[in-house]
């Protein structure tokens, strides 16, 4: 089973990335805060994360910056944000995320753009 | 004034002098040679003497004036003898009753009847001490008028100072109170949409309406929310703009591309002519926001023909112009297009929606972030035409607001 790791502080926004994975056959690993993130990645190597920029603790950037740094370039982060700044998209990107998507999410796009990030699919990335 | 004695043939001939020169307009004349005097009547009164004991001699003329004015009298008789012209000066006069005047002298020379070795010294003088202490007066006035003035406007300098404070603070709060409206919005329009996409199950008809039309108000919900946060920033001059290297072709597609699904169910022609090859440096996302709010505009005021996007480089300058073939604007209308929260009344107001900000924010996003500005020709019945006129290339930081630009 393909394992994700989801990174949210909102409740909501943690239950329907999760429903939606679910679904569509991921099996879900959920963190609160940046550092239980982390700590969650580095122990269950998932095959992809979830990570929202905002966190209570330290902010997805950094989140970032520490699985890279740990766990090198080999695990997909699609980072999320609903703070629509560019600033934080470009952070992301110059950071190593792999996919940025800004909330609201589409959720009729959001597993087929998954799916193109962690390879499972070939068509170019839409986001 | 009389002279000492008048009998003898040089009193005589100086007294002729004296008239002559009264004549001419002057009040006084020294004789330099023997040391006298002629004084007007009005003369004797500034000074104050009695004409029976006065000697009218020069020294006894130096004693009446202010010890610290005698310099500027001394000064103008040596530039006198030299032959100068003498400027108008003012000097005090200490009267024998402790009194004091100020007195002009003016036109002061000196004469040299040909052929004779005398010289006399010549000249008008006026008691200005009235005039002085109006003008004093007056300067004091001026002088505190001046004061007052400069107070008031440090006032409302301050004053202006802080609403400009207060509105910036204004309009962060509210970029920060919509941002926390955001939240709640995408967690709501994720579930209805998930619901709606039947994810949790079949849904019926009649559920699937509903969910709809609460999918469509959270949308709409969102954009306002958007839109408003968009403003916001702008006015607390804390929008981040990020300019690019881009093509205007690439652009103009991405924004027909944004409003071809309104476009195919509306039935409307769809014309555009973008020059080729015109690169631009500035904020792809923001100029992108404009054609589409334009575009999307044309498509929702437009019953039937077409719209187009038009667009050619001038200079350092860009063109953009959408035009449509739809319900146009009634001149009383055109001054309220680009204002918040104004919608116009017209028969397709209700089914077209909007937030009532989309042109606002166009501007907004014209002036402070594009460089440029946006006017609009319209003619009711038979469309609008809006025109933006924009920087090729702007300054990667703009000044913002006292805080803006930080990150």
């Amino acid at each position: 089973v393909t394992k994700a790791l989801i990174i949210e502080d909102h409740p909501d926004n943690m239950v329907l990335i999760g429903r939606l994975l679910e679904k569509s056959g991921y099996q879900t690993l959920r963190a609160s805060s940046g550092l239980e993130g982390f700590a969650l990645a580095c122990q269950e190597r998932p095959d992809f994360i979830i990570l929202d920029v905002q966190l209570p603790d330290i902010d997805g950037g950094e989140v970032l910056c520490k699985i890279r740094a740990k766990l090198g370039d080999s695990i997909p982060v699609i980072a999320m944000t609903g703070n629509a700044l560019a600033s934080d998209r470009e952070r992301m990107l110059a950071a190593g995320c792999d996919c940025y998507i800004e909330k609201p999410i589409d959720t009729s796009r959001i597993i087929s753009q998954i799916r193109v990030v962690i390879g499972e699919c070939d068509e170019p990335p839409v986001c | 004034m009389s002279p000492r004695s008048v009998d003898d043939e040089e009193t005589r001939e100086f007294l002729a002098r004296a008239e002559a020169l009264v004549h001419l307009g002057r009040n006084w004349v020294w004789d330099l040679s023997s040391d006298r005097i002629y004084w007007s009547d009005e003369m004797v009164r500034i000074y104050g003497v009695d004409p029976e004991t006065f000697d009218g001699r020069g020294a006894s003329v130096a004693r009446l004036v202010h010890p610290e004015d005698v310099w500027k009298r001394e000064r103008a008789i040596t530039e006198a003898l030299a032959g100068k012209r003498v400027e108008p000066f003012e000097y005090r006069v200490i009267r024998s009753d402790h009194s004091q005047r100020v007195v002009l002298v003016q036109e002061m020379q000196l004469d040299r009847p040909p052929g004779g070795k005398r010289a006399y010294l010549s000249g008008v003088l006026q008691d200005v001490t009235e005039r002085k202490e109006l003008e004093e007066q007056l300067g004091y006035l001026n002088a505190e008028l001046e004061m007052r003035v400069r107070a008031r406007t440090a006032e409302l300098e301050q004053a202006n100072l802080r609403l400009q404070e207060l509105d910036r603070l204004k309009s962060m709060f509210i970029a920060t109170t919509s941002h926390e409206l955001r939240t709640p919005l995408n967690s709501i329009i994720g579930f209805i949409s998930m619901t709606l996409q039947g994810l949790s199950g079949e849904l019926n008809e009649e559920q699937k309406d509903n969910l709809s039309r609460a999918y469509g108000s959270a949308l709409h919900l969102l954009s306002l929310v958007t839109d408003i946060i968009d403003i916001s920033k702008i006015e607390a001059g804390k929008t981040e703009i990020f300019p690019e290297r881009l093509l205007l072709e690439e652009v103009a597609a991405e924004a027909v591309g944004a409003v071809e699904p309104q476009l195919r169910a509306s039935g409307l022609a769809l014309e555009v002519e973008v020059p080729e090859g015109v690169t631009l440096f500035t904020d792809r996302k923001r100029l992108l926001q404009c054609l589409i709010n334009l575009l999307g505009n044309a498509v929702k005021f437009t019953e039937k023909g077409r719209v187009s996007l038009k667009a050619r480089a001038d200079g350092d300058r860009v063109e953009l112009s959408v035009s449509d073939t739809g319900l146009g604007i009634a001149p009383k209308d055109l001054c309220r297009l680009f204002h918040p929260f104004e919608r116009l009344e017209s028969r397709l107001r209700v089914k077209a929606g909007g937030t009532g900000l989309g042109l606002y924010l166009t501007r907004k996003l014209c002036s402070d972030i594009l460089q440029g500005s946006i006017s609009v020709k319209s003619r009711e019945g038979e469309g609008s035409c809006f025109t933006m006129l924009i920087a090729r290339e702007i300054a990667p930081v703009r000044e913002g607001g006292s805080e803006g630009r930080k990150r």
